[in-house]
């Protein structure tokens, strides 16, 4: 940098700052000629360097010595005047500015000042258009300079923006620079700008998000004489979340500024030191109506259980109540269960927020809490918070009113399957009542709303009483819905009563295959003395889907009666039946059936057909089947293959060629999903001597592949495969890490 | 202060979970990979509600096993076929005319005119995003017949789902009683015939609306459609992950022009999402405009409803 290539002027000061020698470069870019700039105040001449600090910051150098420089991405510029090359599309010329002392025998004699003109730097980049007035102008620029990490320091001018938009941008960006002076651009920002709150809330963002050690840096600014900063520093060591900051945080309680204090109890919060918890209860107990609230918040995000016993006594402040049961449900003991439950028998105690506690107090500590909930209380005025609440309190209701054995609570609960948010819930919980919930549950299933009858069901079929067989065929009866019918079968199986076998024996027809799968399931659950016979005439039914079910249901019980029909379905017209049966045959275990099988996964012109013929051959111990199933490694269709080598697994045999068929499978099949299951059967076979190949498989370009090899991994010493996992645990997507972590716990 | 209070509700199972088991690791891999394909997004409380789902393409695909279904989904060669029928299967058709009417009508009786006051020639162009069976779009035609916009003026509504099965049934123009809880009985005189027990647009609407497929999970299939004056892209938001709802409204964003809007439905905002959005008020209603836009529009609609109020007392309407 020199004065010879026009891009540097420079000008000097006495300790005043009265102007002492101006040069050409400067009359040029300024238009103030040297002679009218001599013997003038340099703040005279340029009024606008008190107002943006700059006039102190000469000072300081004239005072104290040291040097001083002015980064052009914060101040743009010393001196204010146009950008010599008319072309540019900046208002201002761009300045980098070093301030130094001139050293005299007795101290300092005045200031130094060198500007360089660095406007073409910034006038290459969209950062001219920060300075646009136009929104969207400037965020268009902020973002284009984002995208450009290793340029995006440009950006800490618009950590200053109006626009919260650009801020956000320019944080983000900044957050992500791989620009290495970016960390101390954010500091400086912060230590220059503390007043800005806009500014500083933004560097912090950005200085969190790089996980810098940011810490030091804000600590002092709890020392600030203004409140604001005291206050924005003990924000951002909250967001921060450094331990370190706990001590001067707690101190920082007994601030003078509420708002302080406020942020303070919130940092201490998010950091989470159990050091705190002594004086945040001593701030809750003082029920100041600021930061008490705040403090048992921070309690419960703290999670220090010695303190919960001293917040028992805010239970009777109406406002802190709700806070406190919260905060009692995630730290309290067992010490706490019976003073929160016996706050129910005042009746201005806040229902929900007990209940919630309760419920997440038993979920914690489990069984012991209900009982004492039930013998300490009643459930009186629980009830009457039902009407009105929201799911979120209708939940920890439920859960709590499901501890009392009260006809009452039966009501209450059954006219709650109404409400969308807690159905699925509460026809749990009705189901685990037990036959005493069986009347009022068999009145909402016959309730107009088909979800709220088929909650009903679902909890009728967990009570298991036979009288509710009625309401359940009539259910059957007039439903429209798919949903709802299987709901009512499947209550219907689990009941077991034989008055439902005839109307069930209809479903088998069904267009649904979930209600069909319904069906047979409930079918062989009541297992009916003329189901037998029912299967045999099913077996010649026009409708596939009859006959399929029928291969179904004979294969559930392997009826000897029915192994020829099961032959004859196994060569079905119809890819259906013959699936069914070709998968159902395994079940009879007869060397006809196995041969059935054995023929169909060789000869079916149908994939699907072979495919459960392969999946048969799982359960198979005789060796045609074996080698059936090798030859199924190599059929055309990669879900024969897949089933194929999955069925290896189940069979348990790892000889030569099962071995060296699935190897085949798992170096060289094109499908992934075969890939995936010949890893997995080589694992749980037991087979070692892969990691090479794993090795290799653990970067395939298909996430299912690479999972399965990460996963399998953890079978092989650690020094062997500590590097490929901690690479993916480093370097791979969200799954590959995923497998990673599984595989070293398994290890 | 976010205590889970649900008591166990998160692990609760389907209704008929005993049909098939979906265990942890096959509930995750599907949850991504259907958050992926579809942009719904299924958290551990529906985890039950996703296997009652499912399990009927579990079962028809003759599978025992929501993993191996899984690796059907992603890796077999008809993945397209069982994509378009477990959009099929997870589609919620709850749809009715004149939903959030206040919304129609700050189409027809603010946007459209401004539109053609402002830009005579070009079309106005109307995209209703999920459409369902049909009846948000033709709620649209209807308003715009109601203002006398329809036959007057180029006017394009376009609907779209991402079920096929949705599209087919809304191409069917076949509507029973629950389609017309909301609307008012005159409109159901005037715009729809007997169609045996039930009833069809008349062919003045049915014209003016045409259906598609396009899948909102994937930007190339409606980055065309965004750029249409008007989106209504209502309760569909609410099945999305966050992240699919930023990218969509991120697309809307960058396609639609600058005086674009888009309705959203009663429970969705996008306020907490960070998209270059803002509410404007637009007649009764409120929609998302681009950031930065809202005063202009919000003055435009009001300056050429004004004159157009002026023209019509002047004019003894
Ligand atoms: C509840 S309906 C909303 C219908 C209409 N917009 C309304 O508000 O009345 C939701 C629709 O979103 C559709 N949908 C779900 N995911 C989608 C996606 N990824 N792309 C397009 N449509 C989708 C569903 O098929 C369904 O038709």
């Amino acid at each position: 940098m020199s004065a010879a290539d026009g891009t540097v002027g420079r000008f000097t000061t006495d300790r005043s700052l009265v102007v002492q020698t101006w040069d050409e470069w400067l009359a040029a870019a300024t238009r103030i000629p040297e002679s009218a700039a001599i013997g003038v105040a340099i703040g005279t001449l340029f009024p606008d360097l008190a107002e943006r600090g700059l006039l102190a910051r000469m000072r300081r150098v004239a005072e104290k010595g040291g040097v001083e420089v002015l980064a052009p991405v914060l101040h743009k510029y010393l001196l204010p005047c146009p950008p010599l090359d008319p072309a540019s599309r900046l208002e201002r010329m761009r300045q980098h500015v070093v301030i130094a002392p001139i050293d005299d025998e007795g101290g300092i004699a005045g200031i130094t000042v060198t500007i360089e003109d660095v406007t073409a730097r910034f006038d290459r980049h969209a950062s001219a258009d920060l300075d646009s007035h136009s929104e969207t102008t400037r965020l268009r620029a902020a973002t284009a300079i984002a995208e450009r990490t290793e340029e995006s320091a440009l950006l800490a001018n618009a950590l200053a923006d109006d626009s919260w938009r650009v801020r956000r941008v320019a944080a983000e960006g900044l957050a992500a620079s791989t620009d290495g002076t970016v960390v101390d651009t954010l500091l400086q920002a912060i230590r220059e700008h503390h007043q800005n709150p806009a500014l500083l809330n933004a560097a912090i963002t950005a200085l969190g998000r790089k996980r810098h050690d940011v810490a030091p840096a804000i600590l002092p600014l709890l020392q600030s004489d203004d409140a604001d900063v005291r206050t924005y520093a003990a924000l951002a060591l909250g967001l921060v979340g450094d331990p370190r900051a706990a001590r001067p945080l707690i101190a920082a309680l007994d601030d003078v500024d509420t708002n302080v204090g406020y942020h303070a109890i919130e940092a201490l919060g998010r950091i989470g030191d159990g050091e705190a918890a002594n004086t945040l209860a001593r701030i809750a107990e003082s029920r100041d109506f600021f930061l008490a609230f705040p403090a048992v918040d921070a309690l419960a995000a703290i999670g220090e259980a010695s303190v919960a016993p001293r917040l028992l006594a805010l239970l009777d402040d109406p406002f802190l109540a709700p806070a406190t049961a919260a905060c009692l449900g995630g730290i309290g003991t067992i010490d706490v269960v019976a003073p929160l439950a016996a706050t129910l028998q005042s009746a201005d105690a806040p229902a929900g927020p007990i209940a919630a506690a309760l419920a997440a107090l038993s979920e914690r500590l489990g069984k012991g809490v209900r009982e004492i909930v039930a013998t300490t209380t009643t459930p009186d005025l629980l009830l009457s918070a039902v009407d009105g609440a929201d799911d979120e309190t209708l939940r920890g209701l439920v859960v709590v009113l499901s501890w009392f054995p009260s006809g009452r609570v039966d009501i209450a609960l059954a006219s709650l399957m109404q409400e969308a948010g807690v159905r699925r819930l509460v026809a749990d919980t009705l189901a685990r009542r037990g036959v005493r919930a069986t009347p009022v549950v068999e009145e909402m299933a016959r309730h107009a709303d088909a979800e709220v009858r088929r909650a009903a069901a679902f909890a009728l079929g967990g009570i298991g009483s036979p009288t509710s067989v009625k309401v359940l065929l009539d259910i059957l009866a007039d439903s429209a819905d798919a949903e709802l019918t299987t709901t009512a079968i499947v209550a219907l199986g689990a009941i077991g009563d034989a008055r439902a076998f005839t109307r069930l024996l209809d479903f088998l027809d069904c267009e649904d295959a979930t209600v069909r799968q319904a069906a047979i399931g409930a079918l062989s659950s009541i297992a009916h003395p003329d189901l037998e016979d029912a299967i045999m005439d099913r077996f010649v039914d026009q409708s596939p889907r009859v006959r399929e079910s029928a291969a179904r249901l004979a294969g559930y019980f392997a009826f000897d009666s029915c192994l020829t029909f099961m032959l004859a379905a196994a060569r079905d017209e119809d890819a259906l039946v013959r699936r069914a049966a070709v998968e159902s045959l395994s079940a009879f275990d007869a060397d006809e059936a196995w041969s059935m099988v054995c023929t169909a996964v060789r000869s079916d012109a149908d994939a699907t057909v072979r495919a459960a013929g392969a999946r048969a051959l799982g359960v198979a111990t005789r060796s045609e089947c074996r080698d059936m199933l090798l030859a199924a490694l190599r059929d055309s269709n990669l879900w024969v293959r897949y089933f194929a080598a999955r069925s290896c697994a189940r069979r348990e045999e790892a000889d030569v060629d099962t071995v060296s068929a699935l190897l085949e499978c798992f170096v060289r099949d094109r499908a992934a999903p075969v890939r995936v299951a010949a890893i997995e059967t080589l694992n749980s076979l037991g087979v070692g001597n892969l990691f090479e190949p794993l090795a290799v498989a653990a970067n395939d370009a298909d996430d299912d592949v690479s999972c399965a090899a990460l996963r399998a991994l953890a079978h092989y010493p650690p020094h062997d495969t500590g590097r490929i996992l901690r690479n993916a645990l480093e370097h791979g997507g969200p799954r590959q890490q995923q497998a990673a972590r599984e595989a070293l716990t398994l290890r | 202060m976010t205590q889970n209070n649900s008591g166990g509700a998160g692990r609760l199972r389907g209704y008929h979970s005993e049909l098939f088991a979906l265990a942890d690791a096959p509930f995750s891999l599907l949850r991504e990979l259907i958050m992926e394909k579809t942009g719904m997004y299924f958290d551990d409380a529906k985890r039950g509600l996703l296997a009652d789902k499912l399990s009927e393409l579990v079962a028809v695909n003759g599978l025992t096993s929501f993993l191996d279904y899984y690796y059907l989904l992603r890796h077999d060669e008809n993945a397209d076929a069982h994509l378009n029928a477990l959009m099929n299967r997870l589609s919620v058709p709850e749809t009715y005319f004149w939903r959030q009417s206040e919304q129609i009508l700050a189409m027809s009786e603010v946007i459209a005119p401004t539109h053609f006051a402002t830009k005579p020639r070009a079309p106005l162009r109307v995209w209703s995003a999920a459409c369902c069976t049909g009846e948000e779009p033709v709620s649209l035609a209807i308003a715009l017949a109601e203002v006398g916009l329809l036959d007057a003026q180029p006017i394009e509504i376009v609907g779209t789902d991402g079920s096929p099965a949705m599209v087919a049934r809304a191409r069917a123009n076949s509507f029973g009683p629950r389609s017309f809880r909301q609307i008012p009985a005159n409109l159901k005189e005037r715009y729809f015939e007997p169609d045996g027990d039930r009833w069809r647009p008349i062919e003045r609407i049915r014209r003016a609306v045409s259906y598609d497929v396009a899948n909102l999970a994937v930007p190339a299939e409606f980055a065309g459609l965004a750029t249409a004056d008007v989106i209504f892209c209502r309760n569909v938001f609410i099945y999305f992950a966050d992240d699919v709802i930023r990218r969509v409204a991120r697309t809307f964003c960058e396609r639609m022009p600058d005086d674009g809007c888009v309705f959203l439905g009663a429970a969705e905002s996008l306020t907490r999402l960070n998209v270059d959005l803002e509410l404007a008020e637009i007649g009764k209603a409120f929609a998302y405009v681009k950031a930065g836009r809202r005063h202009h529009i919000e003055r435009t609609n009001s300056a050429i409803l004004a004159t157009r109020t002026a023209t019509h007392v002047t004019t003894g309407h």
